[in-house]
């Protein structure tokens, strides 16, 4: 404790992560327990996935280590989603979870058949992509959908 | 090969270990701040990457850190610990490696204590292996970008400030040891 250099090091160092926590926190998009904002086009529509017609879904996805993981639940199929929003040419869709991490599907992916599901897990919405390699685009808690 | 050498490869072995299975221990506190700042992660790779630099200070070995990382990537490959970088998981383990080597060789034993030497180290290592992630992973943009960098330096440097006061304490006994037993060719 005694290298003043240090000290100063560090403390500039968390107060610039505090003053950052405080614009992110500002300045980022959010959404209410239960909502999902969907944008395209400048629009943005906030839908209660609550409300969703969910059906039984069931298949195998790969994880990072490459061991394959069953999924059972309840899911939506993107394209139902952006169908029910009249979203019918896009090219890709990103969908983003609540601590920032995001992952891309195209529209070729999303619009075929029982690949691309938001599943309904424990009040909250995860990505699956069925058939990738790895996990990367197994998002949880969802809570923003952006059409391009 | 000397008894003190086959030592220091053995405590760099055991702290490629340590830093590989730690960072567990502390992912439940730090996924309590990452979740409240809405942020995927970069508070727990600097602890792991401390251990890197506890064994680089005290063994003293040009590269040791790339020789480390490239050790825990494989180990981490191996061990399917793979987290969310999947198969490129050994270059998020490398790259912090090669930058605590670049750190530690630019600021020399002598010139710079202990303490700064390690502070820097970590702080630069956590945030090279965050930028790593990001380009790799998250894809992080904007404020949000910013944040996770600037939380993955502030972490590591705190880290490195904790590894540079076990390395004192393990640089007595290091010392002692090589008084005692060094040299003793085998």
């Amino acid at each position: 404790m005694k290298n003043k250099r240090v000290m100063f090091f560090i403390l500039s160092l968390l107060a610039l992560a505090g003053i950052l926590s405080a614009i992110h926190l500002k300045t980022r998009d959010t959404s209410a327990q239960g909502n999902v904002k969907v944008s395209h086009k400048g629009e943005n529509f906030v839908l209660d996935y609550n409300k969703w017609q969910y059906e039984p879904v069931s298949g195998i996805r790969i994880n990072g280590k490459g061991d394959e993981i069953s999924v059972e639940g309840n899911g939506i199929e993107l394209s139902t989603v952006l169908e029910q929003l009249n979203i019918d040419h896009y090219r890709n869709v990103i969908v983003s979870s609540d601590d920032s991490y995001s992952a891309e599907v195209s529209a070729d992916e999303a619009e075929e058949n029982g690949k691309v599901y938001l599943m309904y897990e424990d009040d909250e919405l995860r990505l699956i992509v069925f058939g990738d390699a790895d996990s990367k685009r197994s998002v949880s808690n969802v809570v923003q959908i952006t059409v391009e | 090969m000397k008894r003190s050498k086959l030592v220091m490869l053995n405590f760099m072995a055991l702290c490629c270990v340590l830093g590989l299975f730690t960072k567990k221990l502390i992912n439940p506190m730090a996924n309590v701040i990452t979740e409240a700042l809405h942020i995927p992660g970069g508070i727990s790779t600097g602890f792991s990457i401390m251990f890197l630099v506890i064994a680089l200070e005290a063994a003293g070995m040009r590269g040791g850190g790339s020789l480390m990382g490239c050790v825990q990537g494989l180990l981490a490959l191996a061990l399917g610990r793979v987290g969310s970088m999947g198969i490129f998981m050994p270059i998020g383990y490398l790259i912090p490696g090669i930058t605590t080597d670049l750190v530690f060789g630019l600021m020399k034993k002598g010139r710079f204590p202990r303490q700064e030497r390690m502070v820097f180290a970590n702080a630069l290592a956590a945030l090279m292996a965050s930028v790593t992630a990001n380009v790799l992973v998250f894809r992080l943009k904007g404020a949000v970008l910013w944040l996770y960098l600037c939380v993955s330096a502030a972490s590591g440097s705190v880290y490195g400030l904790l590894g540079s006061w076990i390395a004192g304490r393990l640089n007595t006994a290091f010392l002692w040891y090589s008084d005692k037993s060094g040299g003793n060719g085998s």
